[in-house]
C-alpha cells in the first residue's frame, strides 16, 4: 500500500489496494476516547498530521460530554476504561447521534478484544480494530469507514 | 431196643416154651445167659431182615431190667400184632400227677366259692409256704397277696368269659413282691352250674425284671437317640422309613416320630433318581458305608442342605437289606459356605489390594488385584514378610509409627513405597487393621492398599494444567498493558518517522526503534495465543494444504544435512487459523531442528484417526473423529525431569536471547483452543515424537 500524503493540499489522494483509481480524503471532526493518555495524544498527533480536526477525552463521561459540544463526524474510542467506559458511550452516541461513526479499538484483557469488539459491533460501531496497530491501518481503516457509507 | 428186639424174636421163631416161660430165682442166671444169646441173636435177625418192623410189645412191667436183676420176672407177654401201640394207658393218671407235682407252674383248683381244694408243689414254692395246709385255710380269690383288685372284672363277666389271663404284682408273706401270670378257668357242667375255678400261676418276677430293665434300657437308648441333634433313621429296601428318632422327623418338619415312620423317603428327597442311582451304584460296588450331600424338601416345602451318612446292609444275596443313616441339617454352614464365597468372590474382584498377615506381618493371603498391582505372582508373595514389599526408605521411621500403632490395637492408614517386581516404585495408600480372637488377642491383620500412582499422576498433571492456565490469564492480563505501551511507542515513532527526512541518520535510528517494537507486538500476539485469548478467526480448513505450504517453507530454512520426510494424507477439514496451523508445525519443527542439531530425520505426518492413542497405550475414542499430526525427529530427546515443563511458558532449554520459552506453550495453547490434544514420546539419545490430534469436521 502506498500512501501519498501532500501536507498542504486539502485532498489526501490515496491508492488503495481494491480499487486502482485515486480518490480524494475528506478532512473529518475526530473525537479521540482512551484512558491511556500516551495512546490518546499520539494518536490525536497521528491524525493531525493527517489533517483531521481532533479533540480527546479520558472516559466515556467527558467522550459524551465532547460529543455534543462538538458533534464530530467520528469517534474513536477504546472500549476497556474506567469509569464509564466504551460500551457507554457507543450506545449513548446511537441513541443520540445515530449519524455519528464509531470505530472501536481494544487492547483485549481478561476476554480477548475480538470479543471486546465483536459486543461493540453488535452494539452499533462502525468499524472496529484491535490494538496494537500502526497510523496507516487506521488511516486505512477511517477511509474505508466514509466510503463504504458514500457508496 | 433190646426190649424190642427180644420180643420180636420170640413171635417170629414162634416158639412157644419162651412164650409163657417162667423163671425162678435159680434160673436167673441161665435166663440172663439165655437173654444174652438172644440178645446177639436178633442183632443178626435185625441186620438180616431189617423190613420186619411191625412188631409191637405190651409190656407188664416197666422195666423188665431192673426186675431180671431181682429175680422177679414177669413173662413177656404175648407181643401184640399192633402197628401203633398205646404206651401209656395204664400209667397215664401217674404220669399226669408226676408232671403235676413237678411242674414249676402253680396249678390250683378252687371250688365255686373260691375255696382251694387242691393245689401242687409249685403253688406253695411261688407264695412262700412250707405245707399245703397252711394254703388251704384261704380264699383264694381274697387271698392276701393281692394288691389290686382286678379279680372283681373277672367275675362280673363270668358268663361271656370263662378264662381270664392277667399279670399282676403279688406281694408275699415275706414281704417281697412278686409277679404272678394268673390264668383262670372256670369249669361249668351241662346245666350251666358253676363247678370249679382251674387257676395256674406262675412266677414271671424274673421275666418281668429282665422285661422291665430292657424297657428301661430301651427308654434310655430311645431317649438319647430323640435328643441328639442328628437325625438317624433306618429304611428298608423300598425306601420306606421304618425308624427314626425326634430329630429327623423334626428335620423334616414333623412334630412327632410317629408321623415320620412309614413314609417314603422319596416324599422328600428333591431329585430321587440321583439317590438311587447314587444307591445303585454303591450297591453294585457293594460298598457299605457312603457320604453324601443333597437337598431335602421338608414337608412345608422348604428345602434343606443335609449330609448324609449311610450305612448299607446286605442280605446274603446282595440285595440291599435296610439302610442305617445319620443325617445332618447343614444348611446353616451351606449358608455361611454360600457367603463365604460371595465374600471371596467379591475380594478376588475388587481393584484394591487385600492382604491378610498374621501377627508378625507374614502373608497369608494375597487377592488377584495386589498380584496384578505389583506383578508379584500370589506364591512368591505368600510366606514373605510385609517388609519385603515395603521400598520406602523412610521405612524404619515409618514401621516405627505403623507398629506403635498396630500394637495399640488400633487401625493404622497412610501412604507407603511398595516396590513392583520389576523394580518400580507405586505408592499405596495402607489401611492395616488387626483381627482380635474372641479372648482379644491379634491374630491375623488386614491390609487394604489402593495404589494412588495412577492418581498422583492425574493430581500432578491437573496442578501442571493449573499452571499453565495461570500463566495464561496473568498473561493475558499483562498483555492488554503491554498493547497499550507498545501501541503508544509506536504511534510516536511512526510520527517521528514521517516528520524526519529519509536522507538524515535519526531515520535509521528510528526505523531500528520501531523494527523492535514489532517484534514486542509478535511477541505479545503469542503470549495471547498461548492464553487462547488471540483474536484469529477459526474457518473450516483443509489442514494438509496449510502444511503442505509451510514445509515447503521450512525445507527451505533447514540445513541440507537434515532429512525432512512427509507423509501427508488428506484428512478432510478442522476449524482452524491457517496462521496457527503454521505456527504449530514451525515451532514443533524448529525444536526438531535443534533437537538433531545439524545431523539427522525429521518426519512430519498427518493423517486420520477414530481415536487418541496415548503412548503409554490407552486409548480413548468418542464420537469425534480426528486429525493426527505427527512430528519425529532422531535427535536429543527430552530429559526426564524436564517432561513435564516443556510446554510451560518462557521454559526453554536454550541459551538466554536465544529462544523465547514460548513456542511449545503457544502450540499447547492453540491445540487446547481447538479442543485438541498434545502429547509427546521421547527417549533419551533416540528421538522425541509429537503428537498433534484435532477434531475433524464434516
Amino acid at each position: 500500500m502506498t500512501v501519498k500524503l501532500e501536507r498542504e493540499q486539502f485532498f489526501i489522494y490515496i491508492y488503495p489496494p481494491w480499487n486502482n483509481k485515486y480518490f480524494m480524503m475528506e478532512m473529518y471532526d475526530i473525537l479521540v476516547v482512551d484512558d491511556e493518555p500516551m495512546i490518546r495524544e499520539g494518536l490525536k498527533t497521528a491524525l493531525e498530521i493527517e489533517g483531521h480536526r481532533t479533540f480527546t477525552a479520558s472516559d466515556g463521561n467527558e467522550a459524551i460530554r465532547m460529543v455534543n459540544e462538538n458533534k464530530p463526524q467520528l469517534i474513536i474510542t477504546d472500549i476497556i476504561m474506567p469509569e464509564s467506559d466504551g460500551i457507554e458511550v457507543i450506545c449513548n452516541v446511537k441513541v443520540n447521534n445515530p449519524e455519528i461513526k464509531i470505530l472501536a479499538i481494544s487492547g483485549g484483557g481478561r476476554i480477548s478484544a475480538q470479543d471486546h469488539l465483536k459486543i461493540a459491533q453488535q452494539l452499533g460501531a462502525t468499524g472496529i480494530m484491535t490494538k496494537p496497530f500502526s497510523t496507516e491501518d487506521l488511516i486505512c481503516q477511517i477511509n474505508k469507514l466514509f466510503l463504504d457509507c458514500k457508496s | 431196643m433190646h426190649k424190642e428186639l427180644i420180643a420180636f424174636i420170640i413171635y417170629f421163631l414162634n416158639l412157644p416154651c419162651l412164650n409163657h416161660l417162667y423163671f425162678n430165682p435159680s434160673y436167673h442166671t441161665l435166663c440172663a445167659l439165655i437173654l444174652i444169646s438172644l440178645i446177639i441173636f436178633c442183632e443178626y435177625y435185625f441186620k438180616k431182615f431189617p423190613s420186619v418192623q411191625f412188631a409191637g410189645i405190651n409190656f407188664k412191667k416197666r422195666n423188665i431190667f431192673r426186675q431180671l436183676s431181682t429175680s422177679y420176672f414177669l413173662p413177656i407177654i404175648s407181643i401184640q400184632d399192633k402197628k401203633k401201640p398205646a404206651p401209656f394207658e395204664i400209667s397215664e393218671a401217674r404220669i399226669y400227677e408226676s408232671f403235676f407235682n413237678s411242674s414249676p407252674i402253680g396249678f390250683i383248683r378252687t371250688d365255686s366259692k373260691g375255696k382251694i381244694l387242691y393245689c401242687n408243689q409249685a403253688v406253695l414254692n411261688i407264695l412262700g409256704f412250707l405245707s399245703q395246709n397252711e394254703l388251704l385255710n384261704f380264699n383264694y380269690f381274697k387271698n392276701p397277696f393281692r394288691i389290686k383288685n382286678t379279680i372283681e372284672s373277672f367275675f362280673k363277666n363270668l358268663e361271656n368269659e370263662p378264662q381270664f389271663i392277667h399279670e399282676e404284682e403279688w406281694l408275699k408273706q415275706s414281704g417281697n413282691h412278686i409277679f404272678i401270670k394268673e390264668n383262670i378257668k372256670s369249669i361249668i357242667n351241662e346245666d350251666g352250674r358253676l363247678l370249679f375255678f382251674d387257676i395256674s400261676i406262675e412266677n414271671i418276677t424274673e421275666r418281668f425284671r429282665l422285661e422291665r430293665s430292657l424297657e428301661i434300657t430301651e427308654e434310655k437308648y430311645k431317649t438319647i437317640l430323640d435328643q441328639l441333634p442328628i437325625g438317624i433313621y433306618r429304611i428298608i429296601s423300598t425306601g420306606e422309613i421304618v425308624f427314626s428318632n425326634l430329630c429327623f422327623a423334626k428335620l423334616l418338619g414333623f412334630s412327632s416320630k410317629q408321623e415320620l415312620i412309614g413314609k417314603n423317603i422319596s416324599e422328600f428327597l428333591s431329585n430321587p433318581q440321583e439317590y438311587e442311582s447314587i444307591l445303585k451304584e454303591k450297591s453294585d460296588q457293594h460298598l457299605s458305608i457312603f457320604i453324601s450331600e443333597f437337598v431335602l424338601n421338608k414337608q412345608d416345602k422348604n428345602k434343606i442342605w443335609v449330609q448324609n451318612t449311610s450305612n448299607i446292609f446286605y442280605d446274603t444275596s446282595d440285595e440291599i437289606l435296610y439302610l442305617d443313616g445319620v443325617i445332618e441339617d447343614i444348611t446353616e454352614r451351606k449358608k455361611s459356605e454360600n457367603d463365604l464365597k460371595k465374600l471371596v468372590t467379591a475380594i478376588n474382584h475388587i481393584s484394591e489390594g487385600i492382604l491378610v498377615t498374621d501377627f508378625d506381618g507374614n502373608i497369608l493371603f494375597v487377592n488377584p488385584a495386589y498380584e496384578k498391582m505389583t506383578l508379584f505372582q500370589i506364591n512368591e508373595l505368600i510366606g514373605t514378610n510385609l517388609r519385603f514389599l515395603n521400598n520406602n526408605p523412610l521405612f524404619n521411621e515409618l514401621n516405627e509409627k505403623a507398629w506403635s500403632t498396630m500394637l495399640s490395637d488400633k487401625t493404622w492408614s497412610g501412604m507407603m513405597f511398595d516396590k513392583k517386581k520389576n523394580g518400580e516404585n507405586i505408592e499405596v495408600l495402607t489401611i492395616i487393621t488387626p483381627i482380635k480372637d474372641n479372648d482379644g488377642n491379634i491374630i491375623n491383620r488386614v491390609v487394604v492398599k489402593h495404589d494412588v500412582t495412577e492418581e498422583r499422576k492425574l493430581e500432578q498433571n491437573l496442578r501442571h494444567s493449573q499452571k499453565l492456565q495461570a500463566i495464561g490469564t496473568l498473561a493475558g492480563g499483562i498483555a492488554h498493558d503491554f498493547n497499550n505501551i507498545i501501541m503508544g511507542m509506536q504511534i510516536y515513532t511512526e510520527i517521528l518517522l514521517k516528520k524526519i527526512p529519509e536522507n538524515k541518520n535519526e531515520y535509521g535510528l528510528l526505523q531500528k526503534i520501531y523494527s523492535a517494537q514489532n517484534r514486542a507486538k509478535d511477541l505479545i500476539k503469542q503470549i495471547l495465543s498461548f492464553s487462547r485469548q488471540t483474536d484469529d478467526e477459526r474457518k473450516p480448513l483443509q489442514i494438509h494444504l496449510i502444511i503442505k505450504e509451510a514445509l515447503k517453507l521450512i525445507k527451505t530454512t533447514f540445513p541440507v544435512s537434515i532429512k525432512l520426510v512427509d507423509k501427508i494424507k488428506d484428512c478432510g477439514y478442522a476449524l482452524a487459523n491457517p496462521a496457527q496451523i503454521e505456527q504449530i508445525l514451525i515451532n514443533l519443527c524448529t525444536n526438531a531442528n535443534y533437537a538433531v542439531n545439524g545431523h539427522g530425520t525429521i518426519s512430519v505426518e498427518l493423517k486420520s484417526s477414530k481415536y487418541i492413542k496415548y503412548p503409554d497405550g490407552k486409548i480413548i475414542k468418542n464420537k469425534y473423529s480426528w486429525i493426527l499430526l505427527k512430528v519425529k525427529d532422531t535427535g536429543c530427546g527430552i530429559e526426564q525431569k524436564i517432561r513435564d515443563r516443556i510446554f510451560e511458558p518462557f521454559f526453554t532449554t536454550k541459551s538466554v536471547g536465544q529462544g523465547t520459552g514460548l513456542g511449545l506453550s503457544t502450540v499447547h495453547g492453540i491445540v487446547k483452543q481447538y479442543g485438541g490434544e498434545i502429547f509427546f514420546d521421547s527417549e533419551i539419545g533416540k528421538g522425541t515424537v509429537f503428537y498433534i490430534y484435532l477434531p475433524a469436521v464434516e
